[in-house]
């Protein structure tokens, strides 16, 4: 496998999003379900292969369903059931970190 | 989105379910937070943002036709493979989840499907049955800005970009928009076929509930 070599642009991070100014839902603790840590466990990102390769391996399908994060830092497919698992994933593109929760 | 405040790096689990919508907790500090919108909602570090970006649906086949050198990270896990969405396997609101949920909002069917595009001030939601009334394509002014709402023909998933075009049309699997440009395998191409850096709405692929109870003020498009 090899490493995400994305080209970074580090000077775009700094127009990360604005401040929602939207409103936005209120928060009730109470309201909430909270589980306890480590119901699911995320999926800490540290290799990645081109997309190509692994449909070419038979590892995914065409039809796959993915989520694409579109980061600054570049793009990177996921596959969404096994996030669905996971929840949450996470990890670095030449070094700027990412996370995406589904 | 980037899971860092103030430089330092956090790390994120999910962490239960609030309006029916997953939670997240970072292991840092216990803080929970908004998986939509990136903010520490209850916690030490409550009233902090995360920056978010667009975490897009669609198929391998789709993607590797836009951006065929697109990496992928796989894990663990077994892939099962569906003919539909992952949405498709809940039709009905369970009562542990919709004991979470604040109200219902009555304007749109709970579990409807859409796509929910929003700004720092404004919302609105593309319900699916409404865009493929449309033909599976649309032009509205949102936020001040025009912005094309389509069904990616192969996907089969709901997309929007930012365009100054006033009208689009169908031609075959391509959109020609009135301002020359044309969106094709993912992407927006001008007149001679260069693609172009365009710029997409913050926007998601979701269930009506979320979408409303997570911006209580959203629109519904209409056409």
């Amino acid at each position: 496998m090899t490493r995400t070599t994305v080209l970074t642009a580090a000077s775009i991070l700094a127009l990360s999003a604005a401040p929602l100014t939207a409103q936005v839902a209120d928060f009730d603790p109470e309201r909430a379900w909270i589980a306890e840590s480590g119901r699911f466990l995320p999926f800490l990102v540290d290799d990645t292969r081109a997309l190509a390769e692994a449909l070419d391996a038979g590892e995914i399908e065409s039809a796959t369903w993915l989520l694409v994060l579109d980061h600054p830092a570049g793009r990177l497919a996921l596959v969404a059931d096994q996030l669905s698992y996971h929840h949450v994933a996470q990890g670095s593109i030449d070094g700027e970190p990412w996370m995406v929760s589904f | 989105m980037t899971p860092s405040v103030g430089g330092k790096v956090y790390h994120f689990e999910w962490a239960g379910l609030d309006n029916g919508l997953s939670l997240l907790r970072d292991f840092e500090t216990g803080t929970i937070w908004n998986h939509i919108t990136g903010e520490a909602m209850f916690g030490p570090l409550e009233g902090e943002r995360l920056a978010t970006y667009n975490l897009l649906h669609t198929t391998v086949g789709a993607v590797l036709g836009s951006h065929p050198d697109i990496e992928v990270a796989l894990s663990d896990r077994p892939i099962r493979q569906q003919e539909h969405s992952l949405f498709e396997r809940l039709p009905v609101l369970s009562r542990m989840l919709r004991s979470t949920m604040a109200r219902q909002d009555e304007r749109r069917p709970q579990t409807e499907l859409g796509l929910g595009v929003w700004s720092d001030d404004a919302q609105r939601y593309y319900p699916l049955a409404v865009l493929r009334e449309s033909d599976g394509l649309l032009v509205d002014e949102f936020a001040g800005r025009r912005i094309v709402v389509y069904l990616d023909p192969m996907s089969y998933m709901p997309a929007s970009w930012y365009t100054d075009a006033e009208t689009a049309l169908w031609d075959e699997e391509s959109i020609r928009l009135s301002d020359g440009h044309v969106i094709r395998d993912g992407g927006v191409f001008d007149q001679d076929g260069e693609r172009l850096d365009a710029e997409r709405p913050q926007q998601l692929f979701t269930r009506w509930y979320g979408f409303a109870l997570t911006f209580p003020a959203t629109t519904i498009y209409e056409p």
